[in-house]
C-alpha cells in the first residue's frame, strides 16, 4: 500500500516538474528566445547589412528624442527551441513590455514583427501599438500592413522597415514634438496646415469632390426633361388592378475573407492597453 | 393658292397676334382688337368658303411650283404688296420679304390639314430672347463672348404641327425584386439574395399626349421643352397665326402613333413601377400593353426657334412659345471646364486640408 502511494507522488511530482518545465519553456519562448541587434532592432537573422540596422536605429532615436515614440522592429520570432508563438501579438506585447520598451510616462511607442518563416501567403505582420499612439494611429493600421505586404512580397524589408518609420512619423508630425518634460507642443495652425496639404490623400480626395462638382451641370447643360409619368394622365383614370409580391427563392454565396488585414485595439499581456492589427503576405 | 393677310379695321394695315396682350395688334396705327371684333369683321364682309368664324379681305390667287420634288417650293403673291412668296410645301404662315406682312397660306389649311386646336403664343420675341440670355447665362462652360453677345442671329416664332392622342391603356408588368443581405460568419462572408416575383398591372388614361408631327422639327428639341399647359389652347382659328412661322404636317397621325404609344407606354410603366417598393433592385422580365379608344387631334403649339452662329459654328435653341421652357446646344469649352475644375480643386484641396487640421 505503502509502495503503491510512494508511486503515486512519483508519477504526480514527474508530472508536476514536466509542467514546470513546459511553462518555463514557455516563458523563456515568449521572452527570452529573440535577441538584440541593435537597441531597438531584434532578431534580423542577418537579413539586414549592420549599415541598414545603423541607419533604421538612427531614425528610430531620433523619432524618440523628437516626439517621445520609441519603436522596435522585429524579424521572425521561431522560438530557439522550433516552436511557433500561439498568440503572436500578446508576444509582442510582452516583447515591448517585458523590454521596458516605450516612451514617457504612458511608455508610447510601437513595435513591428515580421516572420519570415511560414510559407508566403501565411507570413505574418503584427503591428502593436501602446500609450499615446494607439488612438492617433490605428486608422494608418490597414493601409500600413498593406504598404508592407506589397513590399515585403518584393523581398524589400530594409524599404518595408523604413516605410514603416515614414508612416509613423506622418502621424507624429499631427501630434506634434514634446518638449523638455515630455508634453506635445502642438504645431502652429499654419504649420499643420502644411502638413495636410502635403498629405496626397487630402489631394486625392479633393480631385474626386471637384470632379463631382464639375460634372454636375453637364447634367442640365442643353436642358432638362420636365414630364413626368403624371404629366399628361386624365386625373383619377389610375387603377392598379394586379399587385402581387411573391417570394421565389433564395440564393446565398460565400467568399472567404479571413479578417486578415483587420485591426484592434485590445487589452495587452502584461498590463495597460495597446492597439493594432495584423496581416498575411 | 390663297394666301391670307388679317387688315386693321381701323386702318388697313397688317395685324399681327400680341402674346403680351393675348389680342391682335395693328403694326401702324397700334389698334388692339379681339378675337371676337376680328370675327364679326370679317364675318360680315365676306362670306367665308372655309366655314372658318374669320375672313379675309383680299385674296391673290395662284403661284407657281419651283418644282416637282416633295417638299417642294411654291410661289404666291402676297396679297398685301403683290410681292412674290416662296415658301416650302409645307409651309402654312411666314412673312412677305418684301412688305415684311404676315402672309397665311390658307389652302394649306384646308381638309385634313386644317389643325382642330392652336394654342397661342404666350411670351413675345423679345421675352424669348431675354428668357434666352438669363438661359445662356448660367452656362459655366459656354465662352463668355457667346454668352454676352447682344445679337441673336436668327429667331422665329413657329406654330408647330403636333398630334395629340387621347388614349385609354390596360397591362402591366412581371419583374424580379431583389433583396441583398450580407453577414461575416468566422473567416467567411456570405451573401444572401432573395427573389420575389413582382406582378403589377392595371388600366389608365391619358390626355393628348403630344408627338411632333414635322419632320423639319428635332424630336429631341420638341421633347424637352414639354410640356404645353392645354389648359390656354383653343380651337382652331387663323387669325392666331397672324405674325408667325407655321408649319404643316408631313407625318400622319399613323405614323407618330407608334411614338406616342411608346412614350404612353413609359409614362404607364412608371406609374406602375412607383408601386413596387422596398427592394434592393429590381428589373422588369416581360411587359405587355394594350391601347384603347385612341383618339389623334392635330394642333398647332408655339415655339421658337433660334440660331446663334459662334466661330463659323450653328448652334440652335429652341424655346417654349408658352412657358418659355429652353432647350438647346450650347458651345462647350474645355478650357473653361478645366479652369473651373482646377478652381474647385484649390478651393476643396484647402478645405479638405482644414477639415484634417481640425480632425487630425
Amino acid at each position: 500500500m505503502l509502495k503503491k502511494t510512494k508511486s503515486y507522488f512519483i508519477i504526480l511530482g514527474l508530472l508536476i516538474a514536466f509542467v514546470a518545465a513546459a511553462g518555463s519553456v514557455y516563458a523563456a519562448m515568449d521572452a527570452q528566445s529573440l535577441y538584440l541587434v541593435r537597441d531597438h532592432i531584434l532578431n534580423t537573422d542577418g537579413y539586414l547589412t549592420e549599415d541598414e540596422l545603423d541607419q533604421l536605429e538612427s531614425r528610430i532615436v531620433e523619432i524618440k528624442e523628437k516626439y517621445g515614440m520609441e519603436h522596435v522592429l522585429v524579424v521572425n520570432f521561431k522560438s530557439d527551441w522550433g516552436y511557433y508563438v500561439p498568440d503572436k501579438e500578446k508576444f509582442a506585447d510582452n516583447i515591448f513590455i517585458d523590454n521596458n520598451f516605450g516612451a514617457g510616462n504612458r511608455k508610447s511607442g510601437s513595435i513591428l514583427l515580421i516572420d519570415f518563416y511560414p510559407p508566403p501567403g501565411d507570413r505574418d505582420i503584427i503591428i502593436r501599438t501602446r500609450g499615446d499612439l494607439i488612438n492617433p494611429f490605428q486608422p494608418e493600421v490597414k493601409s500600413t500592413i498593406d504598404g508592407l505586404a506589397s513590399r515585403l512580397k518584393d523581398r524589400e524589408l530594409f524599404a518595408a522597415l523604413n516605410y514603416y518609420l515614414d508612416r509613423q512619423l506622418q502621424v507624429h508630425k499631427k501630434m506634434g514634438e514634446i518638449d523638455e518634460k515630455g508634453n506635445y507642443i502642438k504645431p502652429p495652425f499654419i504649420s499643420r496646415l502644411i502638413n495636410q496639404l502635403a498629405d496626397l490623400q487630402n489631394a486625392g480626395i479633393a480631385a474626386v469632390i471637384a470632379l463631382v462638382i464639375c460634372i454636375f451641370p453637364l447634367f442640365s447643360y442643353k436642358g432638362a426633361k420636365t414630364v413626368s409619368s403624371r404629366t399628361y394622365e386624365v386625373v383619377g383614370s389610375f387603377n392598379l388592378t394586379t399587385n402581387t409580391d411573391v417570394y421565389s427563392h433564395s440564393h446565398t454565396t460565400s467568399v472567404y475573407d479571413p479578417p486578415s488585414s483587420s485591426s484592434s485595439s485590445s487589452s495587452g499581456g502584461g498590463g495597460g492597453s495597446s492597439g493594432g492589427g495584423s496581416g498575411k503576405f | 393658292m390663297d394666301v391670307k393677310n388679317y387688315k386693321c379695321i381701323n386702318c388697313g394695315s397688317n395685324i399681327e397676334y400680341d402674346p403680351n396682350l393675348s389680342m391682335f395688334r395693328c403694326s401702324s396705327c397700334a389698334s388692339v382688337f379681339s378675337k371676337e371684333d376680328l370675327d364679326n369683321f370679317y364675318y360680315n364682309v365676306n362670306d367665308d368658303d372655309l366655314q372658318e368664324s374669320t375672313g379675309e379681305l383680299k385674296l391673290e390667287m395662284v403661284g407657281e411650283d419651283y418644282n416637282t420634288e416633295e417638299n417642294q417650293l411654291q410661289a404666291y403673291n402676297c396679297s398685301n404688296c403683290g410681292g412674290e412668296i416662296v415658301a416650302q410645301g409645307d409651309t402654312v404662315a411666314t412673312f412677305c420679304p418684301y412688305c415684311k406682312s404676315p402672309s397665311i397660306i390658307r389652302a394649306k389649311l384646308q381638309g385634313e390639314f386644317k389643325p382642330n386646336y392652336i394654342l397661342p403664343f404666350k411670351i413675345d420675341e423679345k421675352r424669348a430672347k431675354e428668357l434666352y440670355k438669363s438661359w445662356i447665362s448660367k452656362k459655366i462652360y459656354t465662352p463668355k463672348d457667346f454668352k454676352t453677345r447682344d445679337r441673336v442671329d436668327e429667331i422665329k416664332g413657329i406654330y408647330a404641327p403636333f398630334w395629340l392622342y387621347d388614349l385609354e391603356m390596360s397591362g402591366g408588368f412581371v419583374g424580379t425584386g431583389k433583396n441583398v443581405s450580407s453577414w461575416r460568419s468566422g473567416d467567411y462572408v456570405y451573401t444572401k439574395t432573395d427573389y420575389y416575383t413582382v406582378r403589377r398591372g392595371g388600366n389608365n388614361s391619358y390626355d393628348k399626349v403630344p408627338k411632333d408631327a414635322s419632320t423639319k422639327m428635332d424630336d429631341t428639341m420638341m421633347e424637352f421643352i414639354e410640356p404645353f399647359d392645354y389648359n390656354d389652347m383653343k380651337d382652331f382659328s387663323m387669325p392666331y397665326m397672324s405674325g408667325f412661322f407655321a408649319e404643316r404636317f408631313d407625318q400622319d397621325q399613323d405614323i407618330c402613333l407608334e411614338d406616342a404609344k411608346h412614350k404612353a407606354e413609359n409614362y404607364f410603366e412608371g406609374r406602375l413601377r412607383e408601386t413596387v417598393r422596398g427592394y434592393s433592385s429590381f428589373n422588369i422580365i416581360n411587359s405587355y400593353y394594350n391601347f384603347g379608344n385612341i383618339k389623334a387631334s392635330y394642333a398647332m403649339l408655339p415655339t421658337y426657334y433660334m440660331i446663334n452662329k459662334y466661330k463659323d459654328k450653328k448652334y440652335d435653341f429652341m424655346i417654349n412659345g408658352q412657358t418659355g421652357k429652353i432647350y438647346g446646344n450650347p458651345p462647350f469649352s474645355w478650357a473653361l471646364f478645366l479652369k473651373f475644375f482646377f478652381i474647385t480643386f484649390i478651393i476643396c484641396y484647402f478645405l479638405v486640408a482644414v477639415w484634417g487640421v481640425f480632425n487630425a
